[in-house]
């Protein structure tokens, strides 16, 4: 009777499509295509949270490489018995930057002094072994349990009131693994210095780089290719091309994930039975 | 002893050049220098959070300008315009300003990145800034000759990625 009067909704494209479906649905889970309607009790703000939204980047992959350059391999040469550390620069970089502020790799006339090696990144493919199966529902989704908060302290008096300590997680969907593929140039004057930036490269190789405090990715390196060519009219180059080739792991921080993933989540502390008795006078 | 191209020389083409640059001819174009102790760059050599300036400062120059390109890539019609200023060095020595490769000149509301510079116009072929102290054959030659000109070529650049005006509404 409650019913009169209203007008039915009628159901959306999406609604339609997702009651069509049978799931392959051994385990009794149900069809996960049709929780698409947004629970606000899952949207729990980050507000005077000291723990980040976890992300990781590209960038943040390509600063493990120059960090395991300039702190773990810290590749060097002698010239003219003075012991040179070889600067580690990106490729290309915006032009102010390499002639102005790059200033200590190259003379006073600008041209670019060896030793030197030069990084550029070339591709990204996808490994979809392990993924999150959907960008539009995410399926794969770790928690990640925080030890303790400030705003959820459990006490003497939490006890006494038969309340348990509230646990917070933090959602992490399960990253995009990816292969990055770096060309990698080492510059020098002599072929002697040349050798020893090779050795200590391929040393490094096969290993995990990056910062210990941060992310290390395991980073291949197949073959190094070198040459010493003297043209007509320019100077005599000596030179060794490799790439490296790394496997690493992507949480982007965009606004479809931050839409779609639940972030944060919080455990019951305290289950409540009332009674409620509804009296009706005759 | 060098006989010509002295100070005296170097003086009078100075000021003629300047009385013709500034007074005459009258082409001008504002210089903007960076400040790379202000500008943050990240790993990849780029200050994509914003770049800080010294400048604008107002020179007089001689412009030649290259025919503006429309070229066509599958990004779509693109636009190149690429144009050659002279200044005169001793004007830039007043200024305390040393043009170079990146910095950004402003002409015409149009902003062009700098990406050659030249200074080999030497009057009579000579440079006093190497004199060859001590000079046994030729002593004095620091008061000879005079690196004149310095010719910037350049590329018209988004001021939109500059940041120095508001492009994009």
């Amino acid at each position: 009777m409650a019913k009169q009067g209203r007008t039915p909704i009628p159901k959306s494209q999406e609604e339609i499509s997702n009651s069509l479906i049978t799931p392959y649905d051994e385990l009794n889970r149900g069809n996960p295509n049709t929780n698409t309607k947004l629970n606000r009790g899952e949207q729990l703000s980050f507000k005077d949270d000291t723990t980040k939204p976890f992300s990781l980047g590209i960038q943040d992959i390509d600063e493990a490489i120059f960090y395991y350059f300039d702190h773990v391999i810290r590749p060097s040469v002698v010239q003219n018995g003075q012991r040179i550390a070889v600067p580690v620069k990106y490729g290309s970089p915006e032009r102010w930057k390499d002639v102005q502020q790059d200033g200590y790799y190259r003379d006073s006339k600008g041209k670019i002094m060896a030793p030197l090696i030069m990084i550029r990144r070339n591709t990204i493919t996808n490994d979809t072994f392990v993924s999150k199966l959907d960008a539009n529902r995410l399926h794969n989704i770790r928690y990640i349990q925080k030890s303790f908060t400030k705003e959820n302290t459990y006490d003497r008096f939490n006890i006494l009131n038969n309340a348990l300590p509230q646990k917070e997680s933090y959602a992490i969907v399960v990253p995009d693994f990816v292969t990055i593929t770096y060309n990698c140039i080492a510059y020098t004057y002599y072929v002697e210095q040349l050798n020893k930036i090779v050795e200590a490269i391929n040393f490094a190789g096969n290993a995990y780089w990056g910062d210990p405090e941060r992310y290390k990715f395991k980073t291949l390196i197949n073959s190094f290719t070198t040459t010493s060519e003297t043209e007509t009219g320019d100077n005599r180059t000596v030179k060794a091309n490799f790439d490296l080739t790394l496997k690493g792991y992507l949480i982007p921080n965009v606004l479809q994930k931050d839409l779609i993933s639940p972030k944060k989540a919080l455990s019951y502390s305290r289950v409540n039975f009332i009674t409620e008795i509804v009296s009706n006078k005759i | 002893m060098a006989l010509f191209g002295g100070s005296r020389d170097i003086n009078l083409f100075t000021t003629i050049n300047r009385e013709l640059m500034g007074d005459i001819i009258t082409q001008q174009c504002s210089f903007y220098k960076y400040k790379l102790a202000e500008t943050r760059v990240n790993i990849y050599g780029e200050a994509a959070d914003g770049r800080y300036f010294k400048g604008p400062i107002i020179f007089n120059t001689l412009i030649s300008r290259q025919d503006q390109e429309y070229s066509e890539s599958d990004l779509g019609v693109d636009f190149k315009w690429g144009i050659e200023f002279r200044f005169l060095r001793e004007d830039l020595v007043d200024a305390n300003l040393v043009p170079e490769v990146g910095d950004v000149i402003m002409y015409n509301k149009g902003y062009y990145e700098v990406t050659t510079t030249n200074a080999n116009q030497y009057i009579v072929g000579k440079n006093p800034d190497y004199p060859n102290e001590e000079n046994p054959l030729n002593p004095g030659l620091e008061n000879f000759g005079a690196n004149f000109s310095i010719i910037c070529n350049t590329i018209y650049t988004p001021g939109d990625q500059l940041g120095i005006t508001r492009e994009r509404l």
